[in-house]
């Protein structure tokens, strides 16, 4: 392990702060990834899986749209968050949202249709998943 | 875990509220229901636990979100439904925090959230998202 002294203060603090943004991209990705997991939608023969997409056409997964700092929308389309997820550092707002006119009848739930919930599903497991990201990322910078 | 614990208590606060009819998890719809316009429509939309419960005396967690849905008719404008919302978040809302107890624990309940409605095959429909940690020795 290295040994920082009052010298070397900048060094120790610059590492801290790859460790916080290493930490926030990894726990990020995970939960995009996980909250973009798909199973056979209803019309097509499935029935409701809670915390998964529903896949029919691939129109509602195809959906995503993820925005750093609410200004610019860097990317779009299914899976491809990673641009995003990339560039984050410790402190940045990041909005990953699924536009398809029936996202939120799909995630909540509507008359006859219970609710994929997707993305509670996701929310709800984000302290583990900053768990695990922060235990992978203090392994790896030590 | 007894999770029949968790829903009774959630479930049981909002029934006996009668701020609508409400679809409960697994309870078959009276006629009146049915026919119903504006009712809720509740159901827990995530649930993970926490603690194996190998030792009597360890505290099993149950952290999740429980979620009412205010339903009106499409096209009356969102007063009513925000208003039945902002009822429903109150109903879960307490300073500096809502407990509630539960045999052989209880259950903390965080920031009540009241998401944007929504219009969907005819209705308007306003989710509230209580999240909620229940601690519970087995």
């Amino acid at each position: 392990m290295t040994r920082y002294t009052f010298a070397n203060l900048g060094k120790w603090a610059e590492k801290e702060k790859r460790t916080r943004d290493a930490i926030v991209r990894q726990a990020t990705n995970d939960m995009i990834t996980q909250a973009s997991r798909t199973a056979t939608g209803v019309t097509r023969g499935g029935s409701v899986r809670e915390g998964y997409i529903p896949r029919a056409l691939g129109t509602l997964a195809a959906s995503l749209t993820s925005t750093l700092y609410g200004s610019t929308v860097l990317t779009q389309g299914e899976g491809d968050f990673s641009q995003v997820v990339g560039s984050m550092r410790a402190g940045d707002r990041a909005v990953f949202t699924w536009t398809a006119p029936y996202a939120k009848a799909r995630n909540y739930g509507s008359r006859g249709q219970d609710g994929w919930h997707w993305v509670e599903g996701a929310a709800n497991d984000w302290p583990v998943t900053f768990k695990l990201a922060a235990a992978k990322a203090r392994a790896i910078t030590g | 875990m007894k999770t029949n614990d968790i829903s009774k208590a959630l479930c049981g606060r909002v029934e006996d509220a009668a701020i609508l009819l409400a679809y409960f998890p697994n309870v078959k719809a009276t006629a009146e229901l049915k026919d119903a316009t504006s009712y809720l429509d509740v159901t827990f939309a995530a649930r993970r636990t926490q603690g194996s419960g190998l030792d009597v005396t360890e505290v099993v967690q149950e952290i999740g979100i429980f979620q009412v849905v205010v339903v009106v008719p499409d096209g009356g404008g969102v007063t009513v439904a925000e208003n039945y919302s902002t009822d429903i978040a109150k109903l879960f809302t307490q300073s500096p925090v809502l407990n509630l107890p539960i045999a052989g624990g209880n259950i903390i309940i965080g920031t009540v959230d009241i998401m944007p409605g929504f219009n969907v095959d005819g209705e308007y429909r306003v989710p509230v998202q209580i999240p909620y940690i229940a601690n519970q020795t087995m």
